[in-house]
């Protein structure tokens, strides 16, 4: 099955039915928090690849497995979990129209939630050992649920990139998106982070995941990523991203 | 501002030049960001896998900083990405072009969190002005 919008297209494969999934994003952002946590997340879960995202706006690439071309964005499924997760940088302008499609196909799905999992790059991050997973959300239901999980809400600021568009393309289509955003590294790979978001995560959406293994893995994870986060903080300064360190007017 | 990569071309090839890594030296090229305050430039170096501070070479003069360490044991990738051979880093390198002049006498290091944090003050004399 295909479901496409703009010259983007999601090919499912093997998706099965399920009734009002959660949908994580796992897309290329500050410390690649998002990517290294729902990396995580599909290993230790034991997802399956059920479907990818394809479009011309993607850089002409193939990633190999085990001898296997595959689209660097993939959808992985484990049963009402859904998990959307890209293995290489992603340009401004395909941010848009990938946005839209993630949110529209989530609304076809009947998601009862779209979490957006990034990073807030904060520049003391060296001396924190462990980092604060701001939240924030689409609905005030779930803003309340945020605040009495005990997880501080991002009460004002700007947010720029992937989650941005997504947040808004959710408002517009009624769709529930939960946003659970670490202090971070600014421009290295921060599983620390990713960890800490993945903990929060379990609140809303119980899941059987431990975050030890991927702490242990962390210099491991650091190293290989490099050149993943370099090609995301070049597109991240082209799509205007430090206007998250300004100051919204309004109420002033 | 400009930093160059110290790290050599591996074939010359244009799209190798571009490469974070140089297997024949066994060398990374570390992320790294740089801060610039009025006072002082902040660069600040992610180097995984390095263990003890005593294994970290700075050295500076008044335009740049050249950063070498040693990882704590050597790491080796049995198929390194799609160029298919065995690989083994063991440290990383890179020199830094400093965005302004800077007093290396009064420079200060730290590491932490595999992070080396530099802290490098401007040359620059600043006066104050009283306003009447």
């Amino acid at each position: 099955m295909t479901f496409s919008i703009d010259g983007m297209s999601i090919y499912e494969t093997g998706l099965m039915e399920s009734q009002n999934p959660v949908i994580l994003c796992g897309l290329p952002d500050i410390g690649l928090v998002g990517i290294i946590a729902v990396s995580h997340i599909i290993k230790e879960t034991g997802m399956e690849e059920v479907g990818y995202i394809d479009s011309d706006l993607f850089p002409p690439v193939v990633v190999f497995h085990h001898g296997e071309p595959k689209y660097p964005i993939r959808i992985f499924q484990k049963g009402n979990l859904i998990a959307l997760f890209t293995e290489t940088a992603l340009s401004p302008e395909s941010l848009s129209p990938l946005s839209k499609l993630i949110v529209k196909w989530a609304k076809g799905k009947g998601a009862s939630l779209l979490v957006s999992i990034g990073g807030i790059g904060v520049p003391n991050r060296i001396d924190l050992e462990s980092p604060k997973v701001y939240g924030a959300a689409t609905s005030l239901p779930m803003r309340e649920s945020i605040k009495d999980l005990g997880i501080p809400l991002m009460e004002e600021g700007f947010l720029v990139g992937p989650y941005a568009l997504i947040s808004k393309e959710s408002k517009v289509e009624s769709v529930l998106n939960l946003l659970l955003l670490a202090e971070s590294f600014p421009q290295y790979p921060d599983p620390g982070a990713a960890a800490n978001v993945i903990l929060e995560l379990k609140k809303f959406a119980p899941m059987d995941v431990g975050v030890k293994s991927l702490t242990e893995r962390s210099e491991e994870i650091r190293m290989n990523a490099r050149e993943l986060m370099r090609k995301t903080t070049e597109n991240m300064q082209k799509m205007g991203k430090s206007q998250e360190y300004e100051l919204p007017m309004m109420y002033l | 501002m400009s930093v160059p990569r110290k790290l050599p071309t591996n074939s010359g090839s244009e799209w190798l030049a571009g490469a974070m890594w140089d297997h024949v030296e066994g060398c990374l090229e570390p992320l790294s960001e740089i801060q610039e305050t009025e006072l002082e430039i902040i660069l600040r170096v992610d180097i995984p896998c390095v263990k003890r501070k005593e294994d970290i070479s700075v050295k500076l003069t008044e335009d740049s900083a050249t950063i070498e360490a040693e990882m704590e044991k050597v790491v080796q990738y049995e198929k390194w990405g799609t160029f298919q051979r065995q690989a083994r880093f063991f440290r990383y390198s890179k020199t830094f072009l400093l965005p302004s002049k800077i007093d290396p006498e009064f420079s200060k290091a730290r590491f932490k969190n595999k992070v080396l944090e530099l802290r490098l003050p401007k040359k620059e004399r600043r006066f104050t002005v009283n306003v009447d």
